[in-house]
């Protein structure tokens, strides 16, 4: 009755056969995608468990001179990153997972998430589930000069750079307006549209048209050259000099018998243009270059800013109001040399970093170290005298005209103590035909700093 | 001489399944604090529990079942045992909030499973019933089109609500694959002889006695596309050409079935939108990977990140794909353990077809062939749609895989079919 057993076997078989291959299909499949495809599809922007794992970074904290905690990652899983200081400023910047990183947090990024080359560290925190624990880093940032520097910028658009000589560390750096990076992500889009770019970092990347701020460098370039003398008379200084349809002279009336000393204490605009003439257009751009005016100073954070073209009015250029615009950062770097011996030293603003076991060793400044110099010690030091004003400071502060819009704004230099000098400061107030602010406050940082322990 | 060799198998077969059995317990159990720890950091009850009820049930369902049917496929209660552990530990770590449910589903499953295997005539009954069985399986089925509804609010509304109790629910399309199996079994036998003699002399012949039932098999895809069940429709397709091809040995039957089906697809992917959206997610899915091949894409990169050791249990993040308890539990064991858990899960259905389709070649009448043969194509069919829809090689089709996935019908009906499978196993008699 029933067919033989063998025909319906064989089918029985062939079908197991098909499922077989069904199975041998899908474990082909399993390995393709869990070996050869696995990394370039992991690797993609939209897999969730990179963000993820980029949410559970337990960052390293940032701390000042001090170990005052300046940035920190708090949280059990899923860690936010916290300022302790709000006005901590552009130097330690930003870490956002929606907007990015700025500062420190960007230049060091990788020590701060704890990145590592070692390829069994980095297995084994894979295969632990370990969340990625970053490094922290020591700056030279003073959290308390920084907060006093912040709160007597008050509301007035500008920049400040404070450094400690002849180390040029950055004990303070500010810039306004600011925003608190503790609110960055609810104000972002509200921060990137405003026209005051507060996001912009104004010490290393707002470029100002530097006026006569540039006689003190100026004239330093030419009494080490021999061109003039401090001592040697100039006729008609106070002669006035009119830019932009406007007129300057010099900011009081300078004695009868004006010498080129004098022309830098009453900060005379027409004898620069006479010395400027003499320079030429080479000289100048020489003497830009060797206090560092027409290069980014090399530093853990952006710096880059256009680069100005040579100088093409030499009458212009001798008064700063040409092609040169510099950054308050190279300003203060400028000064600073004239500040100590007379060498260009770079900017620090790291002290420390931990290495991979947790230890801290001490941050390798790239270039520069020992510095190149931009005039002699003598030279200098003779700035440094026809400079210091009565309360044992040296100050040279101008107001400058700036941009097309024929708007005002305020530079201070200022160095103390006027014996031997341990703080630099600059000090520019935006929109400022008075430069009194400017002065108050660079004078009472340098107080507050000469003060601090 | 007989009963001694007989005496002798069922002791062989009891050690082996004991041995398997504990292994299988050593592998649940380590999972389950190794859940615990790296949730809660400590080994807690509230994720032992479920291991534990699931060991009292598969050790009563050993010693019920070495006691009662002494002969019975020692590889089955195994696998079963394996797949539904792990499913526990799975559904615990992706949808805590269902564990519950599926212990208690998972009793009453192997309860049946238990009737199935040991009490007698059930073979009988089936067989007797299977026109009144399967007309209520379609009626059933028929009333999700009017009072249907889906537990989770939204998506294809394939469930009834059993009525006094509360939240739960019954798909009947999944009691419909039991009831279809045992049907076409029982039809194929009947027309054993007129479907192969003479075949080719005369072949219009059968035609009168394939009519009804492809009349049968043409309601059932009409329900299950008007429901938009593509997943099951799919596997009835398959069930049917497949015991259609076992009974006939034509090979044209399965290239026409092939043709059909095919020629479906083309048009149910011009016709469905959800059709359109898994062939064009499937074909290729990147350019919508936040889109519509979101769930597609979020599997690919479960089993990219899984590797070939996993991500530990409760340490990747499957969590992404959505609905990863149902419909890709799959995916969610290939980041967790890796290529070498997914494997092994493809090992333990290639073990379940392969037994049942020994058992098919032991069987003693046509009846009980096609019965474990519709029975184990329903679980490898099954089990390699949804496999070869995480792993990109078919489209989705949206159906769970048997006893891993979450779903209370699905593991009640599988475990009936287990229960069969066992009883088959277990008695070579001429008893139908």
């Amino acid at each position: 009755m029933n067919q033989p057993p063998n025909v319906i076997h064989a089918r029985l078989v062939g079908l197991l056969r098909v499922i077989m291959l069904g199975f041998l299909l899908v474990a082909l499949a399993l390995v393709y995608w869990a070996t050869v495809r696995s990394a370039d599809i992991l690797g993609r922007d939209d897999n969730p468990r990179l963000v993820e794992a980029e949410l559970r970074i337990r960052r390293g904290r940032i701390l000042d001179r001090h170990n005052q905690v300046l940035a920190e990652s708090v949280g059990e899983e899923i860690v936010q990153r916290v300022y302790p200081i709000p006005e901590i400023g552009p130097a330690v910047g930003y870490y956002s997972f929606l907007h990015g990183t700025a500062g420190v947090e960007e230049s060091l990024d990788e020590i701060l998430r704890g990145e590592t080359a070692d390829f069994w560290r980095a297995f084994w925190r894979q295969v632990r589930h370990l969340p990625q624990q970053g490094r922290d880093v020591q700056l030279t940032l003073d959290a308390d000069l920084q907060k006093t520097a912040d709160s007597l910028l008050g509301n007035q658009r500008g920049a400040i750079i404070l450094l400690s000589l002849p180390d040029n560390e950055i004990l303070a750096m500010v810039s306004h307006p600011n925003f608190d990076p503790n609110l960055l992500d609810e104000q972002f889009d509200a921060l990137s549209e405003d026209e005051n770019a507060p996001l912009l970092n104004r010490v290393t990347q707002g470029q100002y048209q530097p006026g006569r701020v540039l006689q003190p460098f100026l004239l330093a370039w030419a009494w080490q050259l021999g061109l003039i003398a401090p001592e040697q008379p100039i006729a008609e200084a106070n002669k006035p000099v009119s830019i932009n349809g406007g007129v300057i002279r010099c900011t009081e009336i300078p004695p009868d018998v004006t010498t080129w000393a004098d022309v830098l204490k009453f900060q005379c605009p027409a004898p620069m243009q006479i010395l400027a003439d003499r320079m030429g257009a080479a000289g100048l751009d020489q003497s830009f270059m060797a206090f560092g005016l027409t290069t980014p100073p090399v530093l853990p954070l952006n710096t880059e800013t256009a680069v100005p073209e040579p100088v093409a009015d030499p009458l212009l250029a001798g008064i700063g109001q040409e092609n040169l615009v510099v950054t308050p950062l190279q300003m203060a770097l400028a000064w600073a040399a004239l500040g100590s011996d007379g060498r260009l030293r770079p900017a620090q603003l790291v002290t420390a970093v931990q290495d991979e076991s947790g230890e801290w060793v001490a941050w390798e400044s790239e270039e520069m170290a020992t510095g190149e110099t931009a005039v002699s010690a003598a030279t200098a030091r003779l700035i440094r005298r026809l400079l210091t004003t009565d309360n044992n400071q040296i100050e040279f502060s101008v107001p400058v005209l700036s941009g097309p819009q024929s708007t005002t704004n305020s530079w201070y230099l200022g160095m103390a103590p006027a014996s031997a000098p341990q703080f630099a400061i600059v000090v520019i107030v935006e929109q400022s035909t008075d430069p009194l602010n400017a002065i108050t406050t660079g004078r009472n940082i340098l107080e507050a700093a000469l003060t601090h322990p | 001489m007989t009963f001694l060799l007989a005496e002798e198998l069922a002791e062989d077969n009891g050690r082996r399944e004991g041995i398997l059995l504990l292994l299988t317990a050593v592998f649940v159990f380590l999972n389950a604090i190794a859940l615990s720890l790296a949730r809660e950091g400590s080994i807690q009850g509230r994720h032992l529990w479920a291991p534990a009820v699931w060991a009292v049930l598969v050790t009563a369902a050993f010693f019920s079942l070495r006691r009662f049917r002494p002969l019975h496929d020692p590889f089955l209660l195994p696998v079963v045992s394996l797949l539904t552990g792990w499913g526990l530990i799975l559904i615990d770590r992706l949808a805590p909030n269902f564990l519950t449910r599926q212990v208690i589903w998972l009793t009453l499953g192997t309860a049946v499973l238990l009737a199935t295997a040991i009490l007698p005539r059930n073979l009988r009954l089936l067989r007797h019933y299977r026109y009144t069985l399967l007309i209520g399986g379609l009626l059933l089925l028929a009333a999700t089109l009017l009072f249907g509804v889906n537990p989770s609010g939204f998506g294809a509304a394939l469930w009834l609500p059993i009525p006094l109790a509360g939240r739960v629910f019954f798909q009947p399309s999944e009691l419909l694959k039991l009831l279809l199996v045992v049907f076409l079994a029982s039809y194929f036998d009947e027309r054993q002889i007129l479907l192969q003699g003479n075949r080719l002399k005369n072949r219009w012949q059968t035609f009168p006695y394939l009519a009804p039932l492809l009349l049968m098999w043409g309601f059932c895809i009409i329900l299950l596309v008007w429901q938009r069940d593509l997943g099951a429709a799919t596997l009835f397709f398959i069930l049917f050409l497949s015991l259609l091809y076992l009974a006939t040995g034509d090979r044209r039957y399965i290239a026409g079935g092939l043709a059909l089906l095919l020629a479906a697809g083309v048009f149910a992917y011009y016709a469905f939108d959800v059709v359109t959206l898994r062939v064009d997610a499937w074909w290729n899915p990147w350019p919508e990977a936040d889109n519509r091949a979101f769930q597609i894409v979020q599997s690919l990169y479960a089993l990219a990140a899984g590797g070939v050791l996993g991500q530990g249990v409760g340490q990747g993040f499957p969590d992404y794909i959505p609905v990863v308890h149902s419909d890709f539990a799959f995916a969610a064991i290939g980041e967790e353990w890796g290529l070498v858990g997914s494997l092994a899960v493809v090992i333990c259905f290639a073990l379940l077809a392969q037994r049942g389709i020994r058992i098919a070649l032991l069987g003693k009448r046509p009846f009980r062939q096609y019965l474990a043969a519709g029975i184990t194509i329903l679980f490898s069919a099954q089990a390699l749609l949804i496999m070869g829809g995480v792993t990109k090689l078919v489209p989705l089709t949206g159906v769970t895989l048997p006893f891993v996935s979450y779903g209370g019908s699905s593991l009640l009906i599988s475990h009936i079919m287990i229960g069969l499978l066992l009883y088959l196993s277990a008695t070579e008699t001429n008893q139908p």
